[in-house]
């Protein structure tokens, strides 16, 4: 599928000519990137390292899943939101970089894997679920969502 | 005064093989950089998770203090890690970084924050046994973590911010703002 | 099959290709990495 054609819609339309416009509005976004970033990290980690036994061990983890999947969800639509503004700015030569391709790939694999598999299956009693499956889960969650944040970083480098 | 002693000292870091070695590095600047950014997610993640307590918008039936305690080990390791990185950023390019009015501003957030730390915990050592196990804890406590995220806030935006140029002492600003970000020559070249 | 089972060995599937992939992908930077490095040394 070529993107080509969106890509190049994206960067001349009304959404660009504003983050292109003002280095202060792009700036104040990427704030609100790097701080729903932040509340992301913290869910995934609180979550991940209790599936893996290391944090709030005395909390059932069916507990901490429940509770740190609402302000994930929040925390990614406040990246996703951020994120297509800023990619508006700066729409082809995000096309052209590797980096931005490696983190969508990434990212598309987190949201997939996140809703489609772990939320579902972590619904059931964690007790039900082989021991090995559930630290797998949590091992891909953190490597996903690490290589996400990552790459995006590494695409101001590239 | 204040601005020439800090100038002097961002001067003399800037002649350590070391800072410059840093600041020219292929790869070594970026990654430290890119280490300071991602770290936020454990440092700030964990934080975000317990003042959310705080506020009882999450685990609300996990005793407050509970989740303080046990976040408390990942998000101090965190902290650790952007200490260190966050020093050898600025030792790496000294002088612009003391003369960054962003810096500057960063640097008392880091300090208000670190107070208001400080007093969150005193007030939740004193005061647990009443309210730990209530779902939302009461106005005081909540205040602490709005102003705990506000401070962090603030200074992850002003952390960003030092990379724009905008006030930058090569530019023209206003004289209050020569002094403010510690522009020592150009206030100097400002006299009559 | 019940539900539960499919999604158990989906996510084991799932996580074992992606895992895979991410080691070729951070294998392939650590690569460029190295090699742009020695590459500073020559010059």
């Amino acid at each position: 599928m070529d993107l080509y054609p969106f890509f190049d819609w994206l960067d001349t339309s009304m959404l660009a000519d504003i983050s292109k416009a003002y280095g202060g509005v792009f700036a104040v976004v990427q704030m609100f990137h790097l701080l729903g970033m932040s509340m992301l990290g913290g869910m995934v980690l609180v979550g991940d390292l209790r599936l893996l036994n290391v944090l709030l061990k005395d909390v059932p983890s069916e507990q901490v899943i429940e509770n740190t999947q609402k302000w994930f969800t929040v925390a990614l639509i406040v990246v996703m939101t951020s994120g297509i503004f800023m990619s508006s700015a700066v729409a082809m030569k995000l096309y052209y970089n590797q980096m931005f391709w490696a983190k969508m790939t990434s990212l598309a694999l987190g949201v997939t894997f996140v809703y489609a598999i772990r939320r579902p299956l972590l619904k059931f009693n964690h007790d039900t679920i082989n021991p090995w499956t559930i630290k797998l889960l949590a091992v891909t969650s953190i490597s996903i969502w690490f290589t996400v944040a990552a790459s995006g970083r590494w695409i101001g480098f590239s | 005064m204040l601005n020439e002693l800090l100038l002097t000292f961002a001067q003399w870091l800037d002649t350590h093989q070391w800072s410059t070695d840093i600041h020219e590095s292929i790869y070594m600047y970026s990654w430290i950089e890119a280490t300071h950014v991602l770290t936020l997610m454990i440092f700030l993640g964990m934080l975000c998770v317990i003042d959310l307590r705080m506020l009882g918008a999450i685990f609300p039936n996990v005793p407050a203090s509970k989740i303080a305690e046990r976040l408390d080990k990942p998000m101090i390791i965190g902290f650790v890690v952007m200490l260190i990185t966050g020093f050898l950023l600025f030792y790496a390019i000294p002088v612009r970084s003391t003369q960054s009015i962003w810096f500057r501003i960063k640097v008392v957030l880091l300090i208000l924050a670190g107070i208001n730390a400080f007093m969150f915990r005193a007030k939740m050592q004193a005061s647990s046994g009443t309210w730990d196990l209530d779902p939302i804890p009461p106005k005081r406590i909540r205040i602490g973590a709005i102003a705990s995220l506000v401070l962090w806030a603030g200074v992850v935006i002003t952390g960003r911010t030092i990379a724009y140029d905008w006030f930058d002492c090569h530019k023209q600003l206003p004289e209050f703002m020569y002094w403010a970000a510690g522009c020592v020559n150009e206030l100097a070249a400002l006299e009559p | 099959m019940s539900k539960q089972v499919i999604l158990e060995r989906v996510a084991i599937a799932f996580s074992i290709a992606v895992i895979c992939a991410g080691i070729w992908f951070w294998g392939e930077q650590i690569r460029y990495v190295l090699e742009t490095l020695a590459l500073a040394e020559d010059y």
